[in-house]
């Protein structure tokens, strides 16, 4: 099992979060990223409410995120009010599910979002008060460990990061 | 023990063959409640496994999801042990029994804490009114302590009787603490049902705690018009001596109020309050005033208007005493769980502790005579406040201007804020005179003063902030109504059948602490939306303070605009924490009187009855203690769901439904015994959600129950679906799932609902008399399930 995430790197953004023995890195080249989009049979995007309100490069992360569903063939989960956003635009590969909802089934191996788009290998979050993103990676990690797995928290918006530097963490 | 009581002689004088004897009093063993003609059911005084087989029953349908804070465990000196990947500690725990170990250990230390506040207040009172003191709820009440009537098996009517069933209740702590100990339970399942059955029995102790105060110290009892009181930091009289109490047992708080009242000093002072002290002080005293909730301590003690700080127990900035030290306002611990490092002057002469406490030769005393705090504090109160000048440790806007110009621009003040709230940007603002965003932070501020720690500089920044936003609580004042305590039983008889089939959609209770991400007012808009949908609102604690601080138009807060009887669209102030049991009663009450069940030591088949039947959803908005916690654990054994606010994500353990997993939802049909497929609803047991939004949407969903009649369905989806397009954009795509008839379909949304059904090939289901027991099937089938 692999997971990856700034949330656990060794000095997190919120100074007392502070997860265990097991380290995070820092996810420092895109490129980085894309290869693990490659070598993903399943990724999954998911997105919290703070998404609503944050822009990168001028374009609402709401878009952004369409953009990169799109060219990647990637499923959104969207939780709470972040779904209209997504059905406002007329996008129709998103999935509502409460955030601590899909915390829960991520921790089931063969859960997935919708018949042959799972399980899921690698998970994106976006858009979480940072310790809700925390515990949200924290459920992944008890995850049985039997699966081959990865969990990516790219963009924790509590740090402001540019997608062109995310971040990353590498576990076990 | 089931039946039994002590049996007391109590006589001024006794002739005996012996001699003369006066004053005697005896107590001779334990007799039998003879007056109480309603069966005993087969669970009296519980232990801990005795309804395990429930506890297991939840728990397979609501399995837990563990989000553990830390992968260590560091208890033992086997340890530190690495969790991780799978790993067992040295004693043999993995990361799943562990996480359900400090489930158990949270819920332990919540119980504990009203438990001692129950025993304190019983042994007081017994004291004070000696253990023959009759209890009461007031009239319309005659299933008073209905908790206690399903728990033990016990109507406490006495003093005495309350202090039995504490013994009960004490008892069953100490097992339930002591699982926790290296190496004894090893199954996360069991350190589940022991954590319920640690907040059912927090529940017995609270209930306890709210009816001997409710009946010995004045409180309303059960009245829905209860008064209502000045709250908000405006409210307080600066030319007045102004007496803060923090905590949550109001027996030394109401000694002061007393003791101003028997010696006429009232138009000298303000006794004020917060957190749960200030609700059972204005229960005590309507003229007492309310600062606010839990964290409001550091802004209102730094202003300077509190003369003296009397603090009693639970929820205390445990560093209270030096803040207030700044001020010179002297702080009287009165509690023997927080003494404060405070010298013991319990035995001293009242006049020297008041001379050392107003020439501020000590900066506080501990009393632990709670008539002697009485005098002390008001008499301190009055001679300090010339003293004192009104000193604030609250820095001028100038001040702030000038310090802000050393900022580090380090970031640490943000990392710290468990809000993630702008601090550092805040205060480069105020370094250009710009002080708006500082008030702005203050509007998200739950006062921890993280920010403050984290600091290098050492800069006072929640101060700062309580500064720049001062034109803001200088102004802050609003009418709330006080604790009412129990609901009438007439008042359940009226409302027993539309809420169990479904016709009053829901009882919406909104409880507990104030650690908001968002000030508070997504609590009263929560409120607002469903009164006005016609759900039942009851509320407790901190979180029904800040609902009185939203007004509308007219300057009228909700309590102003809404009744206080439990019935559709009321909004119903119970109480402190310990008013709680109130809420779980009512539906406890419903089984009783409209639905004509057992409660005597039935735990089981009334939490059935609850689960399958009543449509009841807590809300913890700020929960923040481990009290919270098993406030909660003791909902959830009721089989009554419970939302928290997003920072509730960090008691880092969520009971989750599947929606999607068929066989988690069967029940059997009482009438019939055959096995129905149910709707999944309630769909969670706990669920932290992530916004306002969400908590509209999952409270209208979770109150649906299996039994709603076909009206009452109707009416249920029509606000599920209502909310759902409002703040998800569409319509929901499980309401088929909802659907057991043509009868269920709200009339105005029949072509989308059919429309639904069709895609999804649904079928028609029977609407079962449900239960999850076996033994509840009607010819009884024998066991349960």
């Amino acid at each position: 099992m692999e997971v990856a995430s700034k949330m656990m790197r060794a000095e997190p953004w919120q100074t007392a979060e502070v997860c265990g023995p097991t380290k995070a890195q820092e996810l420092k080249k895109p490129v980085v990223v894309g290869a693990l989009l490659k070598k993903a049979k399943h990724p999954l995007l998911i997105v919290g409410a703070n998404a609503l309100t944050e822009k990168t490069r001028k374009k609402s992360m709401i878009d952004y995120f369409i953009e990169l569903s799109t060219a990647a063939k990637i499923p959104v989960v969207a939780t709470s009010n972040t779904i209209k956003a997504f059905k406002e635009k007329n996008f129709d590969n998103v999935y509502s599910h409460g955030v601590m909802e899909i915390a829960g089934k991520l921790q089931d191996p063969d859960w997935m979002v919708a018949p042959k788009k799972g399980p899921h290998d690698l998970v994106m979050t976006f858009g979480y008060p940072y310790y809700m993103e925390w515990l949200m990676l924290s459920a992944l990690i008890i995850r049985p460990s039997n699966q081959d797995h990865y969990s990516r928290s790219l963009f924790p918006t509590s740090c402001n990061v540019e997608l062109s530097k995310p971040q990353e963490t590498k576990m076990e | 023990m089931t039946e039994q009581k002590r049996a007391r002689i109590k006589a001024d004088k006794l002739d005996t063959g012996f001699g003369s004897f006066r004053n005697v009093e005896v107590t001779i063993g334990k007799v039998i409640d003879e007056d109480w003609d309603e069966p005993m059911g087969p669970t009296p005084m519980p232990g801990v496994t005795t309804l395990r087989d429930w506890d297991h029953k939840l728990l397979t349908k609501y399995e837990p999801s563990y989000m553990p804070a830390c992968q260590l465990c560091c208890l033992c000196t086997f340890g530190k042990c690495d969790l991780t990947g799978g790993k067992r500690g040295a004693c043999g725990l993995d990361i799943k029994a562990q996480s359900a170990r400090i489930v158990l250990a949270a819920c332990n230390i919540g119980c504990a804490a009203h438990l001692a506040h129950a025993r304190h207040l019983v042994d007081h009172l017994i004291h004070e009114f000696g253990p023959r003191y009759q209890l009461t709820q007031g009239e319309g009440v005659d299933i008073e302590a209905p908790v206690s009537r399903l728990v033990t098996g016990i109507r406490p009517r006495t003093l005495d009787d309350a202090s039995s069933i504490l013994d009960y209740c004490e008892t069953q702590l100490t097992h339930t603490l002591s699982a926790v100990h290296t190496g004894q339970e090893g199954s996360w399942i069991d350190f589940e049902s022991k954590a319920f059955h640690a907040g059912m029995v927090d529940q017995v102790g609270m209930e306890i705690a709210d009816l001997v105060q409710i009946s010995t110290m004045g409180f309303p009892q059960s009245d829905p018009e209860a008064p209502l009181v000045e709250a908000g930091m405006a409210s307080m009289d600066q030319s007045k001596a102004n007496i803060l109490c923090i905590g949550h047992n109001v027996v030394p708080a109401a000694a002061i109020t007393d003791y101003a009242m028997e010696h006429n000093l009232q138009n000298k002072l303000d006794v004020s309050g917060i957190c749960c002290t200030a609700w059972d002080i204005t229960r005590h005293d309507a003229k007492a005033k309310i600062v606010g909730p839990i964290s409001w301590q550091l802004r209102f003690v730094r202003s300077g208007i509190a003369d003296v700080v009397v603090v009693d127990e639970q929820c205390i900035r445990t560093d209270i005493a030096q803040h207030a030290q700044k001020v010179n306002a002297p702080v009287i611990a009165t509690c023997d769980k927080s003494c404060m490092g405070l010298p013991d002057r319990t035995n001293d002469d009242v006049d020297d502790i008041v001379a050392d406490l107003v020439s501020f030769k000590v900066p506080g005393v501990f009393i632990g005579d709670h008539n002697k705090v009485g005098e002390v504090v008001v008499k301190t109160a009055i001679a300090v406040k010339p003293k004192r000048k009104g000193k604030t440790s609250l820095p001028s806007k100038k001040k702030i201007q000038e310090l802000a110009q050393a900022c580090r621009q380090c970031s640490e003040c943000r990392r710290a804020c468990p809000n993630d709230q702008p601090i550092m940007e805040a205060v480069l603002a105020a370094q250009e005179a710009n002080f708006g965003p500082l008030g702005d932070v203050y509007d998200e501020c739950i006062g921890c003063a993280r920010c403050e720690s984290a600091c290098p500089n050492e800069y006072d920044l929640h101060s700062w902030m309580v500064t720049a936003a001062k034109d803001r609580w200088m102004n802050e004042s609003y009418l709330v109504r006080t604790g009412r305590g129990a609901i009438k039983d007439t008042e359940i008889r009226a409302v027993g059948q539309p809420v169990v089939f479904g016709e009053i959609p829901g009882v919406i209770a909104h409880v507990g602490c104030a650690n908001y991400p968002d000030g508070g007012r997504a609590i009263h808009d929560m409120c607002e939306e469903f009164a006005q949908r016609r759900f039942i609102i009851v509320l407790s604690g901190c979180a029904a303070m800040t609902v009185g601080t939203i007004k509308d138009d007219e300057g009228k807060s909700i309590y102003e605009r809404r009744s206080g009887h439990f019935d559709a669209g009321g909004v119903v102030n119970v109480g402190s924490c310990v008013s709680n049991p109130h809420i779980a009663g009512a539906a406890i009450k419903i089984a009783s009187i409209f639905a004509k069940r057992n409660l005597r030591g039935n735990y089981e088949e009334i939490a059935d009855y609850i689960h399958n039947r009543v449509g009841a959803v807590g809300i913890s908005w700020g929960a923040m203690s481990q009290k919270a916690a098993s406030i909660a654990s003791g909902f959830w054994r009721l089989g009554v769901p419970v939302i928290v606010g997003p920072h509730g994500a960090k008691y880092r353990r969520m009971l989750l439904g599947r929606a999607d997993r068929a066989k988690d939802w069967m029940v059997y049909d009482a009438r019939t015994g055959n096995e129905v497929q149910i709707a999944p609803g309630p769909e969670h047991l706990f669920y932290a959600v992530e916004n306002m939004e969400e908590c509209m949407v999952l409270t209208a969903k979770l109150a649906i129950r299996p039994n709603d009649t076909a009206r009452g369905r109707a009416i249920k989806l029509s606000h599920y679906i209502d909310l759902h397009e409002r703040y998800k954009g569409y319509f929901p795509d499980d309401v088929h799932t909802f659907i057991r008839r043509e009868t269920d379909i709200p009339i105005t949304l029949k072509d989308k609902i059919h429309a639904q059904m069709k895609e999804n090939k649904w079928k028609e289901r029977p609407i079962p008399d449900p239960t999850l027991l076996k033994r509840m099937v009607f010819g009884g089938n024998g066991g349960s399930k």
